[in-house]
């Protein structure tokens, strides 16, 4: 009995018209409670984001855009250099006569290329563990 | 009001001023779920500026099924009980059927009158409600969400929705009631 008498109480509220409901309302003191819990739950909370939140916000969406480049970056990178790998084996296997006297001068450049992909992992891993800190 | 049709592509191409657009959009709506579920003024930011990077992380997988706010309700919620799962924070995932476990403390309105300040007692009785109750309550009456698209962001079945808010309203209807018997009397 009790909960129906709230229920249609609270039917009136969200109604948005218990000015024409209350007549009928037989406890004023609930429909009082009601009518000031109705408009206060519309009220805003009290404080919000300190003013410097929005920038450290859009900072580190900056960060994370800026990862998002350097991935892409790492990712041609890497293609690149394995391409450059497949194509100077393939020249190494099918022309090794003519090829060894650059021998040298191949794997000087194999070694680089190699070197450059390691680095470039290696700068990549301690980039992501420095922005994990920094969050 | 944003055009998320619009803004959305400008955002997963990497466009910032677009990400502040929907930053100033939403940030009312993620700091009120984020506030009520979480409460510790210190730990709202961080869950916060998380959320908002979640939402940049992933606006490309947003499919246009469910309104913008929703969506971002449902990273606020889920990022929210994350937080809370984490830090191990007391969290009603249910509520009993009994209110009278969850009555507030009855520090008393009493104390309170003397600041003769409702909206303050009112947020004060919110923030005393079990943690379910606060979110239905935050996402009805002030972010004007429907039973539906509450029940998107949070799992919860519509019924126990309806009854969350039920319940929330009457336990602060009678908070309220003897808050202004109390005012009454002292005057």
């Amino acid at each position: 009995m009790q909960d129906d008498k709230e229920k249609l109480l609270q039917q009136i509220m969200e109604s948005g018209k218990p000015q024409q409901n209350a007549p009928t309302i037989t406890d004023q003191e609930d429909f009082t409670a009601y009518k000031i819990l109705y408009s206060g739950l519309k009220k805003e909370t009290e404080g919000g984001f300190s003013l410097s939140f929005k920038s450290k916000v859009l900072r580190q969406i900056g960060l994370e855009k800026a990862r998002r480049n350097d991935i892409k970056l790492y990712v041609i990178a890497g293609i690149v250099i394995i391409i450059g790998l497949i194509f100077m084996t393939a020249i190494v296997f099918f022309h090794a006569d003519a090829i060894s006297k650059y021998a040298d001068v191949i794997i000087k450049i194999v070694v680089f290329l190699v070197s450059a992909l390691l680095c470039l992992t290696v700068f990549h891993y301690f980039e992501e563990k420095y922005l994990k800190l920094e969050k | 009001m944003i055009d998320e049709k619009e803004i959305i592509p400008r955002i997963i191409k990497g466009d910032i001023k677009a990400f502040s657009l929907l930053f100033d959009e939403y940030q009312n709506l993620v700091f009120h779920v984020a506030k009520r579920m979480i409460q510790n003024d210190a730990d709202v930011e961080d869950v916060c500026q998380d959320v908002f990077i979640k939402i940049y992380k992933n606006i490309g997988s947003f499919a246009f099924k469910s309104k913008l706010s929703t969506w971002v309700a449902q990273i606020t919620y889920s990022t929210s009980i994350d937080y809370l799962k984490k830090n191990r924070r007391h969290y009603i995932e249910f509520v009993s059927d009994d209110d009278k476990d969850y009555q507030t403390d009855d520090h008393s309105p009493a104390d309170l009158l003397e600041q003769k300040d409702l909206s303050r007692y009112l947020n004060e009785i919110i923030s005393e409600l079990p943690s379910p109750y606060r979110l239905v309550i935050t996402l009805f009456h002030l972010e004007e969400f429907s039973i539906q698209e509450i029940g998107d962001v949070t799992g919860m079945p519509e019924g126990t929705i309806k009854n969350y808010l039920f319940r929330a309203r009457k336990l602060m209807k009678d908070k309220i009631k003897l808050y202004l018997r109390n005012d009454h009397a002292g005057r």
